[in-house]
């Protein structure tokens, strides 16, 4: 059996469906200087095949001993007496190397399961790529479902991220990383940092004729067997779109506490009766988009006449909020409006694509619901300070009085 | 994880389901708010819950009559009411299984529940407008709702 620490490339290399062929076809190679453990494991058959060898010969001895005492006379007993001596020798040395034979296939085949379950079990994506650049049979059950390829054997891994990525540049620069990473003088270490696809934004084309957008993070190592055509680059590829979107999250997060300051001396600024105006407004723009959205649609034309019913909601509404200075306002409207606007531009449209419009729209209802609140709040702080004032004002005047009588 | 990525992956879910177990794709339709409103339940509702950094509620209802042909789609003579409680559940399943699958580090999701009354009411987050994806499969309309607190 070979030690099951030995490295991912040589597991790979054993033939993928075990047969009694291939553990011929180890036995017939020639044990060679760079495979110790191999030669090794080889030596009990070598010298089983050895005594096999030999056996013939004993045979032909004892089958010509036979046919001497025939000559004597019992002819046909000596015959028959040669022969079952023949196959009572034969016998423990055939099932000897019998059972070496079905060890040896066992101990393959078991290797090959491991492996099997290795790869199987993997969350990353494990892959090889040879030296023309294109992928081995080798490779994770997760590689494929992460690059949704059916058969990746033998497939240029050039065309694999052509129908991934969404830019020439990053794919050319994959390609030159790769070559480079090949090149005998190269400094793996040095290189790394070079890795265009450390995180890479893909694009899959879904049956619904929509496309999902993933992020994903590859990484490569070469791997050196013990010939130089064993020689490939591992690659790895794990989908990090989760870390990716909860990082955009966080940053939007921190924006969003950063931008409260100036929402707060927004309202403070803003003229109270304009502001309470501009949010009814706004409410009705986003009833009036919303009611858009859920009403019924067939065909194209209606779902192009309803994005420009909202855009034309939500731009009435992009000009009162400029016109009222409200920053956190415009920048949002701005946001669903560059959506509509892209959408609008599209000639297909299906119901998957109307989903960051209505996130959008949802964000700007709670927005103007939270500025409405704060705006209530600032009120209730006005009025409450008027009152400590009048309240003040009127202890000062009472004070003031009796001084000024007893002047008098 | 954006509101946009996690409705993205409900919607696929359930366009999965029907294009696998159905063998007949569903269409997303156009989704939108619900105001001020409950979304409208049908006949049988699956219904999983989430908590964890967002707390929220996925829902899948439909009526009796799509379910009976979803399920002599599936070559199932068997229209009775628990049947098509367990199909419905199922549908529920491939929600909450997808869910587990993608937000497991962000969501704790909850084992699904099963509604059979338009009326029965459903606890929606405080302060969160449930999004409404009408399904179409055939002549037949669905809802996914989707609403998660913040």
């Amino acid at each position: 059996m070979k030690p099951q620490s030995q490295d991912w490339t040589t597991l790979a290399d054993l033939p993928s469906a075990p047969s009694a062929g291939s553990a011929s076809r180890s036995e017939r190679s020639a044990p060679s200087a760079d495979s110790g453990a191999a030669s090794g494991a080889v030596t009990p058959t070598a010298g089983a095949r050895q005594i096999l060898l030999a056996l013939p010969f004993v045979a032909i001895a004892v089958f010509g001993c036979g046919l001497l005492a025939a000559q004597g006379g019992a002819a046909l007993r000596g015959a028959l007496a040669g022969g079952a001596v023949l196959l009572a020798l034969l016998l423990p040395f055939t099932l000897y190397a019998r059972r070496e034979a079905r060890e040896r296939f066992n101990d393959a085949a078991a290797v090959r399961r491991q492996l099997a379950n290795i790869l199987g079990s993997l969350h990353e994506g494990l892959f090889l790529i040879g030296r023309d650049l294109r992928l081995s049979t080798t490779g994770s059950a997760s590689m494929r479902e992460m690059l949704r390829l059916g058969t990746p054997a033998a497939r240029r891994f050039e065309d694999v991220l052509r129908a991934l990525l969404l830019d020439e540049e990053t794919l050319a620069a994959a390609v030159t990383f790769l070559q480079l990473l090949w090149a005998d003088q190269a400094d793996e270490q040095a290189i790394e940092p070079l890795n265009p696809l450390s995180q890479v934004e893909v694009s899959f084309a879904n049956s619904r004729g929509g496309s999902e957008r993933r992020f994903l993070s590859f990484s490569f190592r070469r791997v050196s067997g013990s010939r130089p055509a064993d020689d490939a680059i591992l690659g790895m590829v794990s989908d990090v779109t989760g870390r990716v979107l909860m990082a955009r999250e966080l940053e939007q997060a921190q924006a969003d506490a950063d931008s409260q300051v100036d929402l707060l001396l927004e309202l403070v600024r803003a003229d109270p009766l304009a502001l309470v105006a501009f949010l009814d407004d706004a409410d009705e723009a986003f009833r009036k988009s919303n009611a858009i959205l859920s009403a019924s649609a067939i065909g194209q034309p209606q779902l192009h006449r309803k994005l420009m019913g909202v855009l034309q909601q939500m731009d009435a509404i992009t000009a009162e909020a400029e016109a009222l200075s409200i920053a956190s306002f415009s920048q949002r409207l701005r946001g669903i409006d560059a959506v509509l606007t892209a959408l609008c531009a599209r000639t297909s449209l299906i119901g998957n694509d109307f989903l960051p419009a209505v996130v959008r729209l949802d964000e700007l209802m709670n927005h103007a619901a939270t500025m409405r609140s704060v705006h209530q709040h600032i009120v209730l702080l006005r009025a409450a300070s008027a009152a400590l004032a009048a309240v003040d004002e009127r202890a000062a005047s009472r004070t003031a009085a009796p001084a000024a009588l007893g002047v008098t | 994880m954006s509101s946009e990525h996690q409705l993205g992956v409900f919607v696929d879910s359930v366009m999965h389901y029907f294009e696998n177990a159905v063998q007949q794709p569903a269409a997303c339709g156009i989704p939108h708010l619900a105001v001020r409103t409950s979304p409208q339940l049908a006949d049988y509702t699956g219904v999983v819950r989430i908590s964890g950094q967002r707390d929220g509620v996925v829902v899948f209802t439909a009526p009796r009559s799509m379910l009976c042909v979803m399920l002599m789609c599936m070559q199932d003579t068997d229209l009775s009411h628990e049947h098509l409680c367990e199909l419905v559940g199922k549908i529920a399943d491939t929600l909450s299984g997808d869910a587990q699958r993608n937000f497991r580090h962000q969501y704790s999701i909850s084992v699904r529940s099963m509604v059979y009354d338009r009326n029965a009411p459903l606890v929606y987050p405080l302060h969160a407008r449930p999004i409404v994806i009408p399904i179409a499969w055939r002549s037949y309309q669905a809802r996914l709702v989707v609403c998660l607190g913040s």
